[in-house]
């Protein structure tokens, strides 16, 4: 589990950030409406709505030759189904307790993996835009960095932004304040000495 | 009403069966499906298990895939040995 990702010793996953179901809604939808199209035209087109010269019934051979069809076609939506199933799920942030992952699936065979440590993390914006955003909690995240030749992180209609916001600062205020081994050279006699202390 | 006939007649699938009267047809058609299903379940697959994180949402899913994608190729041959 850890390769993929190349975690470090002692890393731990605190959070996933995926994008929002509804997000995914289109797809569920359009799989839905490509399985009820052929029956549904077919009753349509033997119901008193169309002339009756138009009309015909399936039997015998024919009816299993249209089984057949349908049977395939319902296979190919299944499986374009879950290809974009795959590329939904599978595009997602791991929040560790060092680092955020980002793991673009941008296509089956267009996958692009970049990570950004907590310290070099500037400010973490949300936006939930519109109705059905506010409703279902969901909304982009936006993860900037203090580098300028980086453009930071970007997620689109993520699920609970709110809470992902939190956990990231929670981690970003943790990793800011470690404990970090510091010299104070004392006035009285030029004495070192080496204590730890807050930043 | 000629018109209406031939509208009919083109998208009526008793016509068709002339065309399948021998099933090897099918059979081949439903090799060839079989042979690109395959191609791309082992993608699939190979995704969940690599990038899956062992998530159990995965295991769950790929389960269900492969159920039901089965199931329907059963149902395919069993259309095919009763045509």
């Amino acid at each position: 589990m850890a390769e993929v990702l190349n975690l470090d010793q002692g890393e731990k996953i605190l959070l996933e950030v995926r994008k929002h179901w509804f997000v995914f809604l289109s797809a569920i939808l359009a799989f839905i409406g490509g399985v009820i199209f052929p029956p549904l035209a077919y009753g349509i087109w033997n119901s008193s709505l169309l002339p009756e010269q138009l009309h015909f019934v399936l039997e015998n051979s024919a009816l299993f030759l249209a089984l057949f069809v349908y049977t395939l076609w319902v296979l190919l939506l299944w499986v374009l189904f879950f290809v974009q199933w795959t590329n939904y799920y599978l595009d997602v942030w791991y929040v560790t307790n060092k680092r955020i992952i980002d793991i673009d699936q941008k296509g089956i065979f267009h996958r692009q993996i970049s990570n950004i440590r907590f310290d070099k993390i500037q400010d973490v914006s949300v936006e939930v835009k519109g109705i059905v955003a506010t409703f279902f909690d969901f909304g982009d995240i936006h993860v900037q960095t203090a580098s300028e030749d980086s453009k930071g992180f970007f997620i689109r209609h993520a699920a609970y932004p709110e809470v992902a916001k939190k956990v990231i600062f929670n981690q970003h205020h943790k990793v800011a304040e470690q404990h970090q081994q510091v010299r104070i050279v004392k006035d009285e006699g030029d004495v070192a000495q080496t204590s730890e202390v807050k930043t | 009403m000629d018109f209406l006939q031939s509208i009919s007649n083109f998208f009526n699938p008793n016509n068709l069966v002339a065309f399948v009267q021998n099933p090897k047809a099918l059979w081949y058609v439903l090799g060839f499906v079989f042979f690109i299903y395959a191609i791309v379940s082992a993608v699939l697959a190979y995704h969940w298990r690599t990038y899956g994180m062992g998530s159990r949402l995965i295991l769950k899913a790929e389960v269900f895939y492969f159920t039901i994608s089965i199931s329907l190729f059963v149902l395919a041959i069993i259309f095919i040995i009763l045509i």
